[in-house]
């Protein structure tokens, strides 16, 4: 016997998981964008709100270490922008005012904020000294000046928690009624069945539209925001139920369920004990897999601005500005939104494929 | 001898279709029972009867229990519940009868749990005896059973299965999921435990050659009826229905020189007379 | 007789797994020759099956493996089945056409959506030019021999109206369509009854001598090795134990493993108890 016999089921899907590069890569993609989330307020050089009346649609700024005469400064800096505004065009155009240097510093001091709404603070992870007038935007700024690097990371507390807690709902609802209807079945599964099939059955966009549109404008920020989690989870939960269904439908003719019947064992520890345990790393994979399709869901609907509504920061709401091509073309990092959504929608689904892999020799024990 | 199981005009059906037919036999304490057929005979499905796994239509099922004789049938759970202790069962697969989750300890603590018997000390010590009756290490107990070689998961499953104490055993097909040389080990360790704990075995099996070897009477089934039933060498030697016939004459013998001749299905009389 | 149809000789085959390299097959060396049914025993992981594949050249891509397999067909060139590639054509000629295979389970070796005749017919015509007609006459004589009455009909009739004996035999047909030099049958009846499994080793037996090619036959059991095959190699722990003769194997085998393997058949402990 090798050391490997020793090792729990558990311990052997970690083994498996860790060799998969890709879904470990894209674990660490995410851990760091839920951390970027978590400490936005922090991270972030501004508030969200806060408005540079000197660079209005301005361009990401580049960090430099050599100026304009090639020499190297130990510590990074941005220049200062300068705008022109072509006579016959009336365009717009920022240049780097290589007069001006900005340099970076950790441990700025910025605008006072309360890091989660609790604790006053007022120092910021890096910026500039805005004391004295200078400025830097990372990911440029929007049509009012707001700064778009912090307005990405405020936008992504929103987005990422909505994907989590969103999912956390729809597993609720989805192992609740799913493991109802399949553990009971009868009269009980039936009224689930159908219930699922109503929902299934209903096009998905009208009726968001028309549940968002039922969300009162009076509601505060937070209450539209659980209102919108609530409208995605009700819809997201009938594919998990199926599942859930199924499992437990299949699972109870397993051998060890049965066998675990025929000593005696109660439907509690039937299914606590037996059947939850053997498709929880099931539920998970599918939970990671349900993420991306919340997050995308709440991008649609905030994009359509019927979801979340500004003063909430969202990417949703973030890519409502970028709505018509006079963004695209002119200032087109307003778009910087779409591409974190991709990369955390990606990095979702190769989580999931990575839990999968390593999950699935267990869902499904090996016959002889 | 004393009788331990009566079983008798036994139905179940399925979506209209007679998968048990009024099936009635009795078994005497300390004795194997095999049952053979081919699938689709309702073998399972009349053990997983007796064994209220399934509920049988009609018919009666009475098991001689420590406390005298009780009607299986009817029972609810919670009346079930003693009796639990005194019937069990012996899996097929070796691979899907033990969750991959739970440690052997575990999986073999279960059922004294289920029926509080014991501390947690009592309950461990029960497990090591249990593991070294079934001839496996007692470090086995902290292992989970990927680590087991199928023969040595079916040991884990017959150790499950006896910790109890159950006077009845039922192997639905325990062995042929098994190598030969694992299967006559196995085999010879149920034997074994049959003459330590006065077992009675139900035993399920398509392979003649392991009932022969195994079974003390035998139960013909065909298309979910008895065709027939007697002492193992009486059916063996002098079968009377063609079924059995043909059965026999299906079994390659291991010896080259006794020619495989199967009896064509297309000139006997297969028909079940009730 | 003439030469071997088939040498396999030192074959090592090797899985990289989690785990490292586990070698299935060590230095596996046996002939299958003319004419007669060469049987495969051998308990789970002997590496009886890895055999099979390897001479069909199905093993998947974590294995790797050495030493030689050679072919030789009668009136052809040999061919080194070890060293082809896998874009070479003559790996086509031989899947299906010199050397084909029955595998275990007849429920999932057929396509459900098409009929039975089609299916047969398509066999011939991956293989040779023929005409669709010809192609299934050529099926429904095929599909005779191996025992099917009522043949034109059945043709027309899908897999799921089939009991499992009927559907092993149709796969047999499809196997032997193109009249292989070696047919590879792997644990072809473990998962049919008894009844149902005396009648295909019948069959395969009488087709080999009425067909005179030759068979390698894989299964895990004494008895139907007894009653099916001419030669016999015991395979244990991926190593060749023991070969020869059916008679002089089961009568008076010489390796310990063939006699332990022979002590723990359950027919064999009747007649020990009985006696």
């Amino acid at each position: 016997m090798s050391e490997l016999d020793q090792l729990s089921p558990g311990r052997l899907a970690w083994l498996r998981f860790r060799r998969h590069r890709l879904a470990m890569i894209a674990g660490g993609v995410l851990v760091f964008l839920y951390l970027l989330a978590l400490l936005c307020e922090f991270i972030s050089p501004y508030t969200p709100e806060q408005r540079n009346a000197r660079a209005i649609n301005a361009p990401p700024m580049e960090i430099r270490f050599f100026d304009a005469d090639g020499r190297f400064h130990l510590r990074p800096f941005v220049y200062g922008l300068d705008l022109t505004i072509d006579p016959d065009t009336w365009m717009r155009e920022y240049r780097d005012d290589t007069g001006t240097r900005f340099e970076l510093r950790f441990f700025a001091e910025g605008e006072p904020y309360r890091m989660w709404g609790i604790f006053p603070a007022d120092r910021h992870l890096f910026g500039v000294e805005q004391a004295g007038g200078e400025y830097f935007h990372w990911f440029g700024t929007d049509s009012l000046g707001r700064d778009m690097f912090t307005r990405v990371l405020h936008g992504a507390r929103v987005s990422l928690s909505i994907g989590i807690v969103g999912v956390g709902l729809t597993l609720f609802l989805g192992v609740l009624l799913g493991g109802f209807a399949g553990y009971l079945g009868g009269i009980a599964d039936a009224a689930v069945q159908r219930m699922t099939e109503v929902l299934q059955s209903i096009p998905t966009l009208p009726l968001w539209m028309a549940l968002s549109a039922a969300l009162p404008a009076a509601w505060s920020p937070i209450t539209t925001y659980f209102g919108v989690t609530i409208i995605l989870s009700l819809f997201g939960w009938t594919t998990l139920a199926r599942q859930v269904r199924g499992r437990f439908l299949a699972m109870r003719e397993e051998d060890f369920v049965v066998a675990a019947r025929l000593v005696g064992a109660n439907d509690t520890r039937i299914v606590f004990r037996h059947m939850l345990p053997s498709f929880a790393s099931h539920i998970i994979t599918t939970a990671t897999l349900a993420v991306p399709a919340m997050i995308l869901g709440e991008t649609a609907l905030s994009f359509l601005g019927i979801g979340l509504r500004a003063p909430v920061v969202s990417w949703g709401v973030l890519l409502q500005q970028a709505q018509n091509y006079q963004v695209i073309v002119l200032t087109p990092w307003l778009l910087l939104p779409g591409a974190f959504i991709v990369v955390t929608v990606i990095a979702f689904n190769l989580l999931g494929d990575g839990l999968r892999d390593a999950a699935d020799p267990f869902s499904n024990p090996g016959k002889s | 001898m004393t009788r331990i199981l009566s079983v008798s005009d036994l139905n179940k059906s399925f979506a209209g279709q007679d998968v048990v037919r009024s099936v009635s036999f009795d078994v005497d304490e300390s004795t194997s029972l095999g049952i053979v057929g081919e699938s689709g005979s309702g073998k399972t499905t009349l053990v997983r009867c007796i064994l209220r796994a399934i509920d049988p239509d009609s018919g009666t099922v009475r098991y001689n229990s420590r406390d005298g004789w009780r009607e299986l049938d009817g029972l609810t759970a919670r009346e079930l519940l003693p009796l639990r202790r005194e019937i069990q069962m012996i899996f097929q697969d070796p691979f899907a009868s033990l969750n991959p989750r739970m440690t052997v300890q575990a999986i073999l603590e279960e059922p004294l749990i289920v029926h509080d018997l014991g501390d947690k000390a009592w309950r461990r010590q029960r497990v090591l005896d249990m593991l070294r009756k079934v001839q496996l290490d007692p470090g086995a107990a902290s292992r989970f059973p990927h680590a087991f070689s199928g023969g040595q998961r079916q040991r884990i499953g017959i150790a499950r299965a006896l910790i109890l104490e159950p006077r009845l055993v039922v192997c639905d097909e325990s062995v042929s999921a098994l190598d030969v040389s694992v299967q006559a080990q196995i085999l010879d360790l149920l034997a074994r435990l049959q003459s330590e704990f006065g077992l009675t075995y139900l035993f399920v099996a398509h392979d003649l050659r392991v009932v022969r070897e195994f079974c003390d009477h035998i139960l013909v089934m065909y298309a979910g009826s008895i065709v027939e039933q007697g002492p193992v060498d009486e059916i063996f030697t002098n079968p009377r229905h063609d079924y059995t016939r043909l059965l026999l004459s299906a079994i390659p013998s291991p010896d080259p020189d006794e020619k495989l001749e199967p009896l064509d299905r297309a000139a006997l009389n297969l028909s079940v007379d009730l | 007789m003439s030469e071997p149809l088939l040498t396999v000789k030192d074959l090592v085959v090797e899985f990289r797994t989690e785990l490292g390299a586990v070698r299935a097959l060590d230095e596996v060396s046996f002939d299958v020759p003319r004419d007669c049914i060469t049987a495969v025993v051998g308990e789970s992981g002997s590496g009886k099956t890895v055999t099979g594949n390897s001479i069909m050249r199905l093993l998947p891509e974590s294995a790797q493996s050495s030493g030689e397999i050679v072919l030789r067909p009668g009136d052809e060139e040999p061919i080194s089945i070890s060293s082809l590639t896998e874009r070479d054509p003559r790996l086509l000629d031989l899947r299906g056409g010199l050397v084909s295979m029955v595998f275990q389970e007849p429920m999932t070796a057929l396509s459900p959506v098409h009929r039975i005749g089609d299916q047969v017919a398509e066999a011939v015509l991956c293989h040779r030019r023929v005409s669709r007609e010809t192609a299934w006459d050529e099926a429904a004589a095929m599909l005779e021999q191996v025992g099917l009455t009522d043949v034109e009909r059945r043709m027309r009739m899908y897999p799921f109206e089939f009991s499992g004996g009927m559907r092993q035999r149709v796969i047999i047909a499809m196997a032997l369509i193109c009249h292989p030099q070696l047919l590879i049958c792997d644990e072809p009846t473990t998962a049919l009854d008894v009844t149902i499994q005396a009648e295909i080793l019948v069959l395969i037996r009488s087709l080999q001598r009425k067909l005179r090619n030759s068979v390698l036959f894989i299964t895990h059991d004494l008895g139907v090795v007894a009653q099916i095959a001419d030669r016999v190699v015991v395979m244990h722990d991926g190593k060749v134990v023991e070969s020869g003769s059916v008679r002089q194997v089961l009568k008076s085998p010489r390796h310990p493993y063939s006699i332990h393997l022979l002590a723990s058949m359950p027919g064999a402990r009747t007649r020990e108890f009985s006696q």
